[in-house]
């Protein structure tokens, strides 16, 4: 019952449009009972009078029924439609906006398909249920009393003995509705698990071909494709035991009629106007009870599709901004960690970083150094706040970063992600994705310092130029250079690259750092990288370890230091040089 | 403010313009594509043809039932005859329970041939998917071809399932009430069919723009679901930069389209309702005007007022339905113009009609003038030739751009070449199947792709039968077996999708994991190294030695070390080889790119090394 006045919350903001529209429902309803009163009247009092003109005017009176009927039919159907409309949007437009909302590791978790076929049919489901179930569902208990009030009036005796079947299709309704929701409920969620089948193949659809591996998919959809099938032929067994069945007991009831009706129009109880009339009012009687167990299947429907909307926008939002934001003016972009541990919601025994303390200065350039799954990328994260610490602080000026708001903070940190996302628009559009007021020269000055320029201009579209979903077309090196140019046009304080430049080649590379630092100098920027000469031009080097701060200092001080830094770099260097000296002359006879 | 609108404005006329193409070539119904869409129903003609015959009985049954009741209202209620009415009373309850089980095999069988057509329909496209080259991916984003193997599929399914058996039932009841109520009484038939043609007018001026509405919408949803799958693989970006607040104005733009066009359509579709019904209510009027006259001439009998009028609701019935499924119908047709054009991509790399097997080997690759050029025209490769005995480690070299990558791709047929031939062993690879050039290809991609599963069945993607000691030293071999390890559950921990709870260097090296454990004869490494820390890369680089021995290999690396170990060195700018040669050859060129690109680096080195030294 809590998903069900849940959605009947969406109808607030359009009450008075809804009110209309049951309004209309009511006035259509009502007037559905006039008809057989006319045909009565008709039947009982013009035919035996044999007045003809009296018979035209009854029947002029049934068309303008059936036209005022119309009206309201119309009016209720388009209000509603609009109102459903209305909520659908609301319901989509919250989702997305919460999504925006929601944390990085929120989405590292959960399966974009699964997100997309919430959105897009459990929305309708939904929209359609307040649109039209649940108003049919309404116009029908209308419809029930008002006919069972007229079906007493014509004869409480013959509609007594009419509607004794009526506590049984009370039993079925009641039976179905509890067994159908259920089936409903597991043909929504193994349409999840399809569509995020079908997400997952078609985005690494590279690597299947690589491994032609295409049959192996082909059986693993199949799979999915069956199971959806085999739920929804357990929903179809329901239904086509159930609904039948209220037909059955509906249909029986119309028999009764026939008996006992034929019995007291003998008895002279009823007149064969009386008889016409209940026989229709009977028929408008059955017939919500037969849509009954339709209607019953769709609020099945409707409220196992709403707690999965539901979810998502009722999901936390961990990372917000503050109530009382701090003002930001003039960031230098001094950034202190202080005591700053970590661990992931689902994990919190493993801490991914604990205890790190680092002051960095203004300007300051920092590379971070380590391992695979040492906690690099874990680090900077935390900067833009993508993942809040688990303790300690992070101070950006002083402040608490979390005392900043969301934007304030995010829009002085330029980031390239390791790994290089672009959006199916222009390459242009790509480039002053963080900043849509950029000029169209700013845009060409940001590529030429990220050395993307010459390659655009050889573009016939240049910077009209689209880019696939996943920057297609593009090579990696490419692609990460106009990711680099999308953080350097923000003109942030404070630059983070994680492994910006990895697949660019070491020339262009060099370009790149010397046009940086004509424009970037000043700022502050933390480095992940794995080419010596990068890590050494920075001023303090972090090394990582399993989640601390292992070693810190300048490339200076840390190969002064017999530690892990001078090992890596002998490793690099020394020895790498050394045996590339040694095996030079004969490097070529190496198979 | 103006400057930000401008840019969304821009984006939103991209769209726009798509659409905008496509709905010029609107057509009417097309009868073709239907034919094609019933031919889903054919492996089930039996089932579907059992329900179509107890949709009828039904149908039967329902036109009978009027008949019961008048015979039980003239000869037994109105000149009283108790036995006569008990019998019909009992006739009554008969057709009930022949109708009640005829309504439960209808559903089930309905259900039973809609969920197969559905089940079909959406393996034979995602069958056919698989099958499509890399151009067909380059150009579509995944969320629009997602929408079409479920939304469209399902719509197609619907009208078969629901539509198409309801129709046939409609249609026959219509037949059976038209000689029904033509047998009753002819005049009074007459009256009440005159008013069809009207209803048939209105329903067909109706028609061609409802479905030009109907389309339009459907696109709109594509692009709102596409834009949906990158809003969500692209947060992080999308928060990096705080662009929350346009991606929101975006997507409210494009809701509020996928509202209005709905509205427009279902608004053109609802208008026909009350119209139907005010119609029918006309000619109930007429029926039971010269009903009542004749009745009062005493030349018909209430029964068969009452039958008449029951027949002429029944008969107003079907038409609408009649009506509602025709834009079903537009609807499915919209839908199955577009899963048909999915099934008709012809893929641009496929088997040739005799494609032999690759037979095993032995690692020999050519290339014979290759000239290459993707989509947009600008080519990538100019008249590339070159000659690799098996056994060599390939290393190329050459600026972002330069066409490195599609070199690589040519070898594993993703394309094809636009003039020459790729030979591997002498065989020309477009005449073997793909299937057996590529299980002996092993290839690590520059981003790993992570299925949702086991990391073993990860690293075993390429091979699912491999014992696990063969996946711990595959993950030696490339050094993911230490991280593994540690792991909670090693082997059997489960991964998401896309891997997001792996480091991007730890994904990498499950990947290289996957391609040693295919134990390929051509290994080709696509700036797989890129993202593995120095460490861990060097501690790869000694594997590879062992891996790579007796194995061709292409790699592409940015770093010298990998570089310069190569056997060969391909150094490649502009889509041309402009050098080619060992190391110490390439070096003996004072001018040569490759000797420019290794003094850059090497002096950087040396210097390093001097003021380490220093």
């Amino acid at each position: 019952m809590r998903n069900f006045s849940k959605i009947l919350t969406l109808l607030k903001p359009y009450w008075f449009m809804y009110l209309f529209v049951i309004i209309a429902l009511v006035a259509g309803n009502l007037l559905k009972l006039v008809p057989p009163l006319v045909i009565r009247e008709l039947i009982d009092e013009g035919i035996p009078s044999g007045n003809l003109s009296y018979i035209r005017t009854l029947l002029l009176i049934y068309v303008g029924i059936w036209f005022l009927r119309g009206i309201a039919a119309f009016s209720q159907w388009y209000g509603s439609e609009t109102v459903g409309q209305k909520i659908a949007q609301n319901l989509r437009q919250a989702i997305h906006n919460k999504l925006q909302q929601l944390s990085i590791s929120w989405f590292a978790k959960t399966q974009t398909g699964s997100v997309l076929s919430k959105m897009t049919e459990d929305v309708d489901i939904v929209q359609q249920f307040v649109c039209w179930s649940f108003l049919e569902l309404s116009s029908n208990v209308i419809t029930l009393i008002g006919t069972s009030a007229f079906l007493i009036y014509l004869s409480p005796t013959l509609a007594l003995k009419t509607l004794i079947t009526l506590p049984i299709l009370f039993f079925l309704i009641y039976r179905f509705n509890k067994v159908v929701r259920p089936a409903w409920e597991a043909v929504r969620n193994q349409m999840d698990t399809l569509t995020s089948a079908l997400q997952e193949n078609i985005s690494g659809v590279r690597v299947v071909k690589a491994f032609a591996r295409e049959n192996h998919e082909i059986k693993k959809f199949d799979v999915q494709n069956s199971t959806y099938q085999d739920k929804n032929m357990t929903r179809a067994h329901l239904e086509a035991r159930y609904n039948p069945l209220m037909e059955l007991t509906s249909a029986l009831g119309i028999m009764l009629f026939l008996f006992f009706g034929g019995l007291e129009y003998r008895a002279g109880q009823i007149t064969m106007g009386d008889l016409l009339s209940f026989n229709m009012y009977l028929w408008e009687f059955m017939w919500p009870i037969r849509m009954l167990g339709f209607l019953i299947n769709m609020l099945g429907r409707a409220l196992a599709a709403a707690p999965r909307v539901f979810d998502i926008m009722d999901m936390e939002v961990k990372i917000k901004d503050s109530p009382t934001p701090v003002p930001v003016e003039n960031i230098q972009g001094h950034l202190k960690f202080e005591g700053v541990c970590f661990h992931f919601d689902d994990d919190p025994d493993t801490n991914v970083l604990c205890d790190i303390n680092l002051d960095i200065k203004p300007g300051e350039r920092i590379a971070i150094v380590g391992g695979t799954g040492s906690g690099k990328t874990t680090l900077i994260n935390l900067i833009p706040r993508f993942h809040d610490v688990t303790a300690g602080r992070i101070l950006l000026d002083g402040h608490d970063i979390r005392e900043y708001r969301l934007e304030d903070l995010r829009r002085n940190i330029g980031m390239v992600l390791q790994e290089t996302f672009l959006f199916s628009t222009s390459i242009g559009d790509n480039i002053a994705f963080g900043s849509p007021k950029a000029t169209v020269e700013a845009v060409k000055e940001a590529a030429r310092i990220s050395q993307v320029a010459d390659f655009v201009d050889t573009l016939p579209h240049g910077y009209h130029t689209m880019v696939g979903e996943r920057g297609i077309g593009l090579s990696g090196g490419q692609k990460q250079r106009v990711a680099l140019a999308r953080a350097v046009l923000l003109n942030p304080k404070i630059l983070v690259l994680d492994e910006a430049t990895s697949s660019v080649d070491i020339e262009t590379e060099e370009r790149i750092q010397t046009a940086l630092e004509s424009v970037m100098g000043g700022r502050t920027t933390i480095i992940i990288a794995k080419r010596l000469s990068t890590i050494q031009n920075a001023d303090r080097v972090v090394i990582l370890e399993g989640g601390t701060i292992a070693e810190i200092g300048s490339h200076q001080e840390l190969i002064a230091h017999d530690g892990i830094y001078k090992r890596l770099f002998e490793q690099q260097i020394t020895k790498r040089v050394s045996h590339d000296k040694q095996e030079g002359g004969d490097a070529n006879g190496r198979s | 403010m103006a400057d930000l609108n401008e840019t969304t404005a821009a984006v939103q006329n991209l769209f726009d313009v798509e659409e905008e193409q496509q709905d010029t070539e609107q057509k009417p119904f097309d009868r073709k594509l239907f034919q094609r869409m019933l031919r889903y129903i054919l492996p089930y003609k039996s089932i579907a043809l059992l329900a179509a015959f107890f949709v009828s009985l039904r149908t039967l049954m329902s036109v009978l039932e009027p008949l019961v009741v008048r015979n039980a209202i003239d000869k037994g209620i109105e000149v009283f005859d108790f036995k006569y009415l008990i019998l019909m009373t009992f006739v009554y309850l008969i057709l009930s329970l022949i109708s009640w089980f005829s309504n439960r095999r209808q559903n089930l069988l309905i259900n039973q041939t809609g969920q197969n057509v559905l089940y079909d329909l959406r393996a034979e496209l995602f069958r056919h998917i698989q099958k499509l080259s890399f151009n067909f991916y380059d150009s579509r984003p995944v969320g629009k071809i997602i929408a079409r193997l479920t939304t469209d599929v399902n719509r197609i399914a619907e009208l078969i399932n629901g539509g198409l058996i309801n129709i046939l039932s409609q249609g026959l009841m219509l037949i059976v009430l038209v000689i029904m109520m033509l047998i009753l009484d002819l005049q009074l038939a007459l009256i009440s069919m005159a008013l069809v043609p009207f209803i048939a007018i209105v329903v067909y001026f109706e028609q061609g723009p409802l479905r030009g509405l109907w389309m339009k919408h459907r696109r709109i949803g594509s692009s709102i679901t596409a834009h949906l799958n990158e809003s969500i693989t692209g947060m992080q970006v999308i928060q990096a930069f705080s662009r929350e607040k346009i991606n929101s104005k975006k997507f409210e733009n494009l809701n509020e389209r996928y509202k209005k066009s709905y509205l427009k359509a279902v608004l053109l579709e609802i208008l026909a309702w009350p119209l139907v019904d005010v119609t029918c209510a006309v000619a109930t009027a007429f029926v039971f005007y010269f009903g009542a006259k004749r009745i009062m001439e005493g030349t018909m009998s209430f029964g068969t007022l009452y039958a008449f009028y029951t027949y002429q609701n029944k008969f107003w019935a079907p038409l609408s339905t009649i009506s509602r499924f025709y834009s079903q119908l537009l609807s499915a047709n919209a839908s199955a113009e577009r899963v048909f054009e999915f099934l008709d991509f012809k893929p641009l790399v496929a088997d040739a009609e005799n494609a032999k097997p690759l037979s095993n080997i032995v690692g020999e690759v050519e290339f014979r003038n290759v000239s290459f050029a993707y989509q947009n025209n600008r080519t990538v490769l100019h008249d590339v030739s070159f000659s690799i005995p098996s056994g060599t480690t390939v290393a190329l070299v050459g600026p972002t751009g330069a066409g490195k990558s599609t070199i690589i791709n040519l070898i594993s047929r993703f394309y094809d070449p636009i003039a020459g031939q790729v030979l591997i062993d002498g065989q020309d690879i477009k005449e073997v199947t793909l299937e057996s050039l590529r299980s002996q290809l092993g290839i690590v991609l520059q981003d790993s792709f992570i299925f949702s599963g086991t990391i073993g069945e990860n690293i075993r993607y390429g091979k699912l039968d491999a014992p696990i000691e063969d996946v711990i030293a595959a993950s030696k071999a490339s050094n993911a077996h230490e991280f593994i390890r540690k792991i909670e559950d090693t082997y059997d921990a489960v991964t998401e999708e896309r891997g997001n709870t792996l480091s991007t260097g730890q994904r990498q090296l499950i990947a290289f994991a996957r391609a040693i454990l295919a134990n390929p004869r051509i290994l080709i490494l696509d700036e797989a190294t890129s993202s593995i820390d120095t460490e861990t890369e060097m501690l790869i680089q000694d594997a590879l030695k062992t891996i790579l021995k007796g194995r061709t290999s292409f790699i592409i690396a940015h770093r010298l070390s990998t570089i310069r170990n190569a056997d060969l060195i391909m150094v490649i700018d502009q889509g041309r080889i402009m050098e080619m040669g060992s190391h110490d050859e390439l070096l003996q060129h004072p001018t040569g790119l490759y000797r420019r690109l290794y003094e850059t680096q090497y002096a950087q080195q040396e210097k390093m090394l001097r003021d380490y030294i220093a």
